[in-house]
């Protein structure tokens, strides 16, 4: 048979071997089958080893005795278990490992996608060669590499599915179905006739992957045929969860998977709405996870996945738990090293011709360039040594990943806007990005396998001086810092105004700290905003302004919130795009009478009922079980109301309401229908008004202090 | 045993107690960490203290300005106060069997927060904790141990708390501030009423 060639876009375990979805260069979709034997690692204790090896042998297992590398302790006498069958390793292990806790296992754990991608040098989205006799693989030969920054695009037949409405709100009665130039709707009543449609045209189109909204909630479970392309194989579902993460309760929601093509539900996809399938596809091309993994699960997700195949390719085992604890500090070397990035806070006013800029990836910069891995120790991790050892597993895994994204950043940069390729470059950029900004935080996560707080640290102490250093920079240049956040500077100086002025200060502190830099733009004026409470306080990262381009920037006001309903986060941003109008800054008061229009006339047609009733829903999420709140909040009194309709709740998961008039002040959504005559208007025109005067409000009293000459 | 998380352990004053006995265990909401930044800031013009903390509950800051108030050589007393932190109960594992039995103070802060974890399986947060406490029984030997606990997050793993409780040679708990005596009225409501008539 002759070699085929084409994209390998699924692959998991079957009862005896592992099963492999090619799509072909001929356009076939190819189910093909490979032995794939999978070994894992136990050490400690001899004489448990030689108890687990009594255990194991009888279990069709290859053992054997080896000696492997760990990262932290280095050499371990290690006994090897080659399971036949990838499928019985989750059982093998967890009789193994209930048996034998106290012995430490490595390799146990590793997502088969990553130990095929160790194993064959391709991956999943990956072009191979396959040389196969009849459906099973022979030999596997990979044809392209993860870092290429123009992978040959995957030719998917992409079917989307998407209800009339959000089913939470009220039960859908149509879906949409779209693929290639056929776009529809099919009634979802009677129910049967909906599926025997919905089934042709998944056997007829047989789409590589469905795109739903809604699909892992609502629709897939509720579908009675097997919407996946192996009939053999029954969907994987996996049930809601709550778990406490980064400090707050996180929901997470059911989820449905499919074998042979990929489900994505928009609406339960990680980061989805930031970078859409393209950036899921990069993301899942150089993690070597599956498209649907990557897709559902957060970013750091991938950077484990990517460590551990680092691990993998340099032998390193992996840890099943991490246990390398904190060195002891004494209490003042405790308060210099757990310190966060450098914050230098902002002049309160506004301010005409700023630059932005910002350093690029800074902290995964330093991981590289300093070569800072957990497994360093000693000066590497204070900084003072730059290269001069082996590289470390992170900065490893890292480069390639940095190097990526800078270079296709240089690439957008040269496109114009306009170009039909910039979308994609910016999406793939962007996904790249959220890998490298929780890389740094992965350091020092407690679950992450290749963690360490020291490591954590140095890199956080490495930051705060370089950007000191591009301080000094930019004030021997002559330019005023009038705000600095972790990895970027606000600066000013008299006849610099357009973008060229500021590439000598870009230079010299690229030049001086060796890390990137890049300028963000120019703005035309910029506001720095002072404390709700106490004017005189400046607030970190609390800013508004227009650059050069009229492109408007925010942080730390409403529109950024995510419990800002639609209506007052579009009268803040309206508010904001007309003073943006404004040229100059002595322009701006000329622009509030209309500003101040704008705000009244959304508030007329709130009041007159015209608003959608999907721009008043605000969007809350319950930090803790709803009978635990010793005074409910909207959300936990949104809940409530769920739970008496019979509809379950759990921690973490997003409520979404209305405010109401009267008792309870609040209408959950979904839970019967709105009188929208209850609304509580007069909320709402309070909120908006409030969301429009932290705008204006601010820069009437910023512009009269400047033009007062009152400098704080 | 359980302890109510609504009053703050504010009044607890750990030192006296921990003078005389090997080991103490002191239960309160925020795993004690304001009387444990006192006594650790006492102790530490003593002589070195160690502190093992699994639940990121140390406050360097506060321990600082506490010793600030007691003496000019703060430096000194710093030097003096060793910290590790575990961030899973497999590092706190790791961190007991790794630390020497010495002849100066260990505080635990916060001993169960990684055992609350609901990714540990209850019967693996067992018996990682029976290990642990073997391994507080080697320090207590040598010098007095102080454990803090914060209340479980799910009555599920309560059992820990109790485990813990179990090995103490005392326990501490936050004092309930006793109800203010009220006086009770002259008249009741309707006999002043019935006054009005």
């Amino acid at each position: 048979m002759a070699p085929l060639t084409g994209w390998l876009i699924d692959l998991y375990p079957n009862e005896t071997d592992l099963a492999l979805w090619l799509l072909a260069d001929s356009g076939e979709r190819l189910l093909l089958r490979m032995d794939f034997p999978i070994t894992f690692y136990a050490a400690g204790d001899f004489s448990a080893l030689r108890q687990a090896w009594r255990f194991l042998r009888d279990k069709g297992v290859i053992l054997a005795r080896e000696t492997r590398r760990d990262l932290f302790t280095g050499e371990r006498t290690v006994l090897a278990a080659t399971v036949p069958r990838p499928a019985s390793l989750p059982e093998l292990f967890a009789e193994l490992s209930a048996a034998f806790p106290a012995l430490d296992y490595y390799d146990a754990d590793v997502p088969l996608p990553l130990r095929f991608a160790a194993r064959t040098g391709g991956g999943l989205l990956g072009r191979c060669r396959i040389d196969a006799t009849g459906n099973r693989v022979a030999a596997i030969e990979a044809l392209d590499s993860p870092w290429e920054l123009d992978p040959q695009p995957i030719p998917l037949r992409v079917l989307e599915l998407s209800p009339d409405v959000d089913p939470a709100l009220r039960p859908p009665g149509r879906l949409r179905v779209k693929y290639g130039r056929v776009d529809y709707t099919i009634s979802l009543e009677p129910f049967q006739s909906f599926e025997i449609a919905l089934h042709a045209t998944i056997h007829q189109f047989d789409p590589d992957l469905i795109l739903s909204d809604y699909g892992d909630t609502w629709l897939l479970p509720r579908l009675t045929f097997n919407p996946n392309r192996d009939p053999a194989k029954d969907v994987l579902s996996r049930k809601a969860e709550s778990y406490f993460a980064y400090g707050q309760v996180v929901y997470r929601g059911s989820q449905v998977y499919l074998f042979g093509r990929w489900h994505i539900d928009r609406k339960n996809a990680m980061l989805f709405g930031e970078y859409g399938l393209e950036g899921v596809l990069e993301q899942a091309r150089v993690t070597g996870l599956g498209v649907q993994e990557m897709a559902r699960k957060s970013p750091g997700a991938g950077i484990t996945a990517m460590q551990m195949l680092t691990a993998l390719r340099t032998g390193v085992l992996v840890p099943v738990v991490k246990q390398q604890a904190e060195s002891a500090k004494t209490l003042d070397e405790l308060i210099r090293a757990d310190k966060g990035g450098m914050i230098y806070q902002p002049l309160i006013g506004v301010h005409e011709h700023v630059a932005q800029i910002d350093f690029a990836s800074m902290y995964p910069s330093i991981m590289v360039n300093f070569n800072i891995s957990p497994e360093k120790k000693g000066p590497a991790l204070s900084g003072a040594t730059i290269g001069s050892e082996v590289e470390g597993l992170i900065p490893q895994t890292l480069r390639p990943l940095l190097e990526k994204r800078l270079a296709l950043k240089r690439r957008l940069a040269e496109l114009d806007p306009r170009d039909c390729r910039a979308k994609s470059l910016k999406a793939r950029a962007a996904a790249l990005k959220w890998l490298l900004v929780v890389c740094f935080g992965y350091l020092g996560y407690k679950n992450a396998r290749f963690g360490k707080i020291e490591s954590h640290e140095a890199v956080t102490s490495i930051s705060r001086e370089l950007l000191l250093q591009a301080k000094e920079t930019a004030e021997e240049l002559g330019f005023t810092v009038l705000h600095m956040y972790i990895d970027c500077l606000f600066v000013q100086k008299p006849g610099c105004e357009q973008a060229a002025d500021f590439s000598p200060l870009l230079a010299a502190i690229e030049q001086q700290t060796g890390i990137p830099i890049a300028l963000e733009g120019v703005y035309r004026w910029v506001a720095f905003l002072p404390s709700k409470r106490d004017k005189r306080i400046p607030v970190p990262n609390r800013y508004f302004g227009v650059f050069l381009d009229g492109e408007i920037k925010y942080r730390g006001i409403e529109l950024r919130r995510h419990d800002t309903p639609p209506f007052v986060a579009k009268v803040q941003l309206a508010v904001l795009q007309c003073l943006a109008g404004a040229k100059t800054l002595a322009q701006v008061q000329d622009y509030i009478p209309k500003a101040r229009e704008i705000v009244e006339h959304s508030n007329r047609e709130l009041r007159a009922g015209r608003v959608p009733l999907e721009d008043l829903v605000i969007t809350q999420r319950l930090s803790r079980d709803v009978n635990a709140y010793k005074f409910p909040s909207p959300a936990a009194r949104a809940a409530r109301q769920w739970i008496d309709a019979g509809k379950s709740v759990a921690p973490g998961q997003v409520m979404r309401f209305v405010f109401t008039r009267g008792k309870p002040g609040v209408w959950a959504a979904g839970v019967g229908e709105l009188d929208e005559r209850t609304v509580d208007v007069g909320r709402y025109i309070r909120l908006s008004e409030s969301a429009a005067g932290t705008i204006w409000g601010a820069l009437i009293e910023l512009i009269k202090m400047v033009t007062d000459g009152f400098h704080l | 045993m359980f302890f109510q998380a609504d009053s703050y352990p504010v009044d607890m004053d750990i030192l006296p107690a921990f003078r005389s006995t090997s080991l103490t265990v002191a239960c309160a909401p925020h795993a004690a960490r304001e009387p444990v930044s006192q006594l650790a800031a006492a102790l530490a013009l003593r002589g070195p203290l160690t502190i093992l903390d699994g639940g990121n509950r140390f406050q360097p800051y506060r321990v600082a300005h506490l010793l600030r108030q007691k003496t000019v050589d703060v430096n000194a007393a710093a030097k003096r106060i060793f910290i590790q932190r575990a961030f899973t109960c497999y590092q706190m594992l790791a961190l007991l069997e790794n630390t020497p039995a010495l002849r100066q103070p260990y505080i635990i802060l916060d001993l169960l927060a990684t055992f609350y974890d609901d990714h540990v399986p209850a019967h693996e947060a067992r018996r990682l904790l029976e290990l642990c406490l073997m391994q507080v029984e080697r320090l207590s030997q040598s010098a007095p141990v102080l454990i803090t606990l914060a209340p479980p997050i799910t009555p599920e793993r309560g059992f820990l708390v109790d485990t813990v409780c179990a090995r103490a040679s005392q326990i501490l708990l936050p004092e309930i501030p006793a109800q203010a005596e009220t006086q009770l009225p002259l008249f009741t409501s309707s006999l002043s009423l019935s006054t009005c008539h």
